[in-house]
């Protein structure tokens, strides 16, 4: 009796300190989560037709909410791995401030309500699009891709893409060329991003047992898919212009934008030994993020000030 | 016995702040989703929605 009294308290108290709603909203991957609304908001400012405000900040709401959703699942599922990785160690769950139980919960009410909100609140064409991305993310990619296969990010980033589609169909109430080309540049964006930023954590994912493109292929060849993929990537960028979906000011920026990308890219393809191929890997790292906002800035200015205009 | 902490300990204080605050954000977001659908529910009823014969 006493030794069960004594893990009742254990347990009781053992939580000595409850989560914070600071580490809920950490739960959410915040950074992630602003990259999110920002993209689906240039969609619903690219898409044609219009939306009353009020609906509009819902629907970001809920996408926001879909998001933080992914995130917590996310993390109550490679809390393990997170553990390992230097990068992510310092996450909630490694940390031992959330329980996987709570965060399961969290993401999974989160889940609910943010489909929910976006169907019956804007439409069921977008809900059902916010619902395949968390479920892509949480199962395609988290659960099945991620500890299997080099190409985890290579699917796994349609999850990531999604989002100015969400947008785009929350205005529309439909899916259109012009919402798969602003899917298409963030998909072909993922592989050389994630890449970089493993040629030089290489060892993490190693000693996490993630079998990224450097762990499982080598460097030399992360090097050729990271080319590879930035071939496509940049002229791909500049197609918006082609189909009218972007003026004069985003071919520009995206031509030159595209430039450093491969500039930057073709360094790490040639600098392969010492400290300066991990330096030219972490520019890359550094600069698609630059490069991706930027983009996506210019597309939203652009069609902002045409809507402001007319 | 040395687990069990007195009611008035920091840790105990600091636990009970902590519960308050996340169980005051929750009753917050569920006060702003009410008042969310409700705007949301006007906006879709249209402005004229008083204006119709009974």
């Amino acid at each position: 009796m006493q030794e069960l009294s004594t893990q009742g308290e254990a347990s009781r108290i053992g939580k000595v300190s409850e989560p914070s709603v600071g580490e809920f909203v950490e739960l959410m991957k915040p950074r992630v989560m602003s990259l999110v609304v920002f993209t689906a908001l240039t969609g619903m400012l690219a898409a044609p037709g219009s939306i009353h405000p009020v609906i509009g900040v819902i629907a970001l709401l809920a996408i926001a909410m879909g998001a933080g959703a992914s995130g917590a699942l996310n993390m109550w599922y490679d809390a393990d791995i997170d553990a390992r990785m230097a990068r992510t160690a310092a996450r909630p769950i490694p940390r031992g401030r959330v329980t996987g139980g709570e965060a399961l919960t969290f993401g999974s009410i989160l889940a609910v309500l943010s489909i929910l909100t976006l169907g019956v609140l804007v439409n069921w064409t977008a809900g059902a699009l916010l619902a395949l991305t968390i479920g892509f993310y949480l199962f395609v990619y988290t659960m099945w891709l991620k500890r299997r296969t080099p190409q985890n990010i290579v699917i796994g980033g349609a999850a990531g893409a999604f989002p100015p589609m969400i947008g785009w169909a929350a205005v529309t109430g439909s899916v259109s060329v012009e919402s798969v080309l602003m899917f298409l540049i963030i998909f072909m964006w993922t592989p050389p991003h994630f890449w970089a930023l493993a040629l030089y954590r290489c060892r993490d994912y190693e000693r996490a047992g993630v079998p990224m493109l450097p762990v499982v292929a080598g460097a030399e060849e992360t090097r050729r898919q990271i080319w590879l993929y930035s071939l496509i990537l940049v002229p791909l960028a500049i197609t918006p212009v082609l189909i009218g979906l972007a003026g004069i000011v985003y071919g520009v920026v995206s031509a030159v934008l595209g430039a450093v990308f491969l500039y930057l890219a073709w360094k790490v393809r040639r600098i392969t030994e010492g400290r300066e191929a991990d330096q030219a890997a972490r520019q890359l790292f550094v600069f698609s993020i630059l490069y991706l906002f930027l983009l996506f800035a210019v597309l939203l200015v652009e069609h902002a000030a045409a809507r402001w205009i007319t | 016995m040395a687990l069990v902490m007195s009611p008035n300990s920091d840790e105990e204080q600091e636990r009970q702040k902590r519960q308050r605050m996340r169980s005051l954000v929750i009753a917050l977001a569920l006060g702003v989703m009410a008042v969310l659908f409700y705007l949301a529910t006007i906006v879709h009823l249209g402005g004229d929605v008083g204006n119709r014969p009974l």
